[in-house]
């Protein structure tokens, strides 16, 4: 798969159909922090594994909130990332501009992917090397998505993205019908559980090396500070 | 005619000053307003006149030099003048009337297209449906309102296309449409027009009323008249209405505030059309129908008894 004649640009197809460097770039994404996204039929949970930075550095961000109840979890080159987050942010402004109103989730994914589809049909443009997972409450109820540097989208229940996330998927897997029907605090004990299955074997979750981001029905969308998110992840070790 | 700017400058004035009658052509090949050669000597030989000064000048220049149209003169628009916007409406619609009610809205409004004074066209549709949740009315020029509704179109087209189970809200499209219409306003080139729009909101499970006029004023309200309703009807509403009427209770204040506009407003027609939107269906609008209307009024027989001096 490395190293072929076929992947210099983005604009050359492969003989087996394939463009290599969107392949890369998938790469990249995989080469991130891990992040997992959950939802139920009111609730949505995103929870990321940040690097852990020398004392002097603030905690990594890979959570953004795009609007009241709309927010994304990031994997991959953190400032294709931002990119990213402006862009979406200038879409629900201009939506709540225009229209009065947030635009609905499947719409701004939507225009998203498409954006990102168009780096990869130019010469003068790489594809972005970011992931990711848009969540976000509106008036058709919760949604979640993939977006891909491919400019692919994806829709799902639950979904995990970055290094060693298969591990974090096969643990959703396990318990898909149960996050549908489990209260808000279960869903956010799942998904930090999913996110510690993506964790190397002598690492622990703490609220240093961890973000939550929850939204709910009657509760907009916002990173829990650090105490909160410390009470959560204690409640894992009381289940233990 | 409506169409020539008045302006005044050095062509218009020495039109006054000499009292030439407007030229006028015949000619089926080149159309009105245009003098062919050899009709008209006197106008050849100034024409002439203009071109030998102006030969010699840049084509950039040329401007600048004449203050007058050759040979040719366009269809009665003097390009010399400043381009100008809308000024006045044509063909319009007089009032829109609309109240909440439990269960929805019901708004009501008559047929007519007057051009001016003139009640020229009796059978247009001064409202429509836009998806399932929304209906907008309008007061105004009929071909500002044609324009809304290709935007309205589109906006119904491109909810189809996203087929996702959240199409716009009345809410939505009631400040899609402010945002229009200020814009417009704002390029000093309005669209004549005060919109009504009405709706169930599928979101918050409420009736959307709301009104937007031609240079982007908006508000919502429980009752909401356009035009000459808004003198007419809303102080009617303002003292009969209340909270969640029946419908036959809405369509009853509604029919006499339809009495009341229709016996004053000397531009509108017995001819109405009600529509309707709920939770349930998409908004209906009903067949044209008339109400009863009385003229036998002592004061009408002899109108003129009490006037000082009529005959």
């Amino acid at each position: 798969m490395f190293r072929n004649q076929y992947d210099q640009d983005v604009l050359t197809w492969s003989p087996q159909g394939r463009l290599h460097q969107i392949e890369y770039a998938l790469e990249a994404v995989k080469q991130g922090g891990a992040v997992v996204g959950c939802k139920n039929a009111t609730t949505i949970v995103l929870v990321t594994l940040n690097r852990e930075l020398p004392n002097q550095s603030k905690q990594q961000k890979k959570i953004f909130k795009i609007d009241d109840n709309i927010g994304i979890a990031v994997s991959g080159l953190a400032s294709d990332a931002v990119l990213l987050t402006e862009q979406l942010r200038a879409e629900c402004t201009k939506s709540k501009f225009i229209y009065g109103s947030s635009p609905p989730l499947s719409q701004l994914a939507d225009t998203i992917s498409r954006k990102l589809q168009g780096n990869t049909q130019r010469a003068s443009r790489r594809p972005y090397g970011v992931g990711l997972i848009m969540a976000g409450l509106d008036n058709s109820g919760t949604s979640l998505f993939h977006v891909c540097p491919s400019g692919n989208l994806y829709e799902y229940e639950c979904f995990a993205l970055g290094s060693r996330s298969q591990a974090s998927k096969t643990y959703l897997e396990k318990y898909i019908d149960t996050l549908k029907e489990c209260t808000s605090v279960e869903l956010i004990k799942h998904a930090i559980k999913a996110l510690a299955e993506a964790q190397q074997t002598n690492e622990n979750i703490s609220s240093s090396n961890c973000s939550i981001a929850v939204a709910h029905e009657n509760k907009e969308f916002a990173v829990l500070d650090e105490s909160e998110a410390s009470y959560y992840i204690n409640l894992l070790d009381e289940t233990k | 005619s409506r169409f020539v700017v008045h302006t005044h400058n050095a062509f218009t004035e020495s039109k006054k000053k000499n009292m030439r009658p407007s030229r006028v052509s015949h000619s089926a090949s080149i159309g009105p307003g245009v003098v062919p050669r050899g009709v008209d000597p006197d106008y050849d030989a100034e024409v002439a006149k203009e071109y030998e000064a102006r030969k010699h000048v840049a084509h950039h220049r040329k401007s600048e030099t004449t203050t007058f149209i050759k040979a040719g003169r366009p269809f009665s628009i003097d390009p010399n003048a400043p381009t100008t916007r809308t000024q006045t409406p044509y063909v319009t619609g007089t009032s829109v009337l609309a109240i909440k009610y439990k269960d929805g809205i019901l708004m009501a409004c008559d047929t007519l297209g007057c051009y001016g004074s003139t009640k020229r066209y009796k059978n247009i549709q001064r409202m429509k449906t836009v998806g399932k949740h929304t209906i907008v009315g309008f007061t105004g020029e009929l071909s500002d309102f044609d324009y809304i509704s290709t935007l309205l179109d589109e906006l119904e087209m491109a909810d189809f296309c996203q087929d996702d189970e959240c199409p716009r809200t009345p809410k939505e499209i009631y400040n899609y449409l402010v945002r229009v219409m200020y814009n417009r306003r704002n390029k000093f080139d309005p669209l004549w027009n005060s919109l009504v729009v009405s709706g169930w909101d599928y979101v918050e499970k409420k009736p959307f009323l709301g009104c937007v006029g031609m240079i982007g004023q908006h508000y919502v309200d429980d009752h909401v008249a356009t035009g000459f309703g808004n003198h007419l009807a809303r102080p009617l509403f303002r003292e009969s209405w209340k909270e969640d009427m029946t419908e036959q209770e809405a369509e009853k204040l509604l029919k006499s505030a339809l009495l009341s506009c229709v016996m004053r407003d000397k531009m509108m027609m017995n001819k109405f059309q009600l529509s309707k939107v709920t939770a349930d269906g998409p908004g209906e609008i009903s067949e044209p129908f008339a109400i009863e209307t009385r003229w036998g009024y002592e004061s009408y027989v002899n109108p003129t008894k009490f006037a000082p001096g009529a005959w």
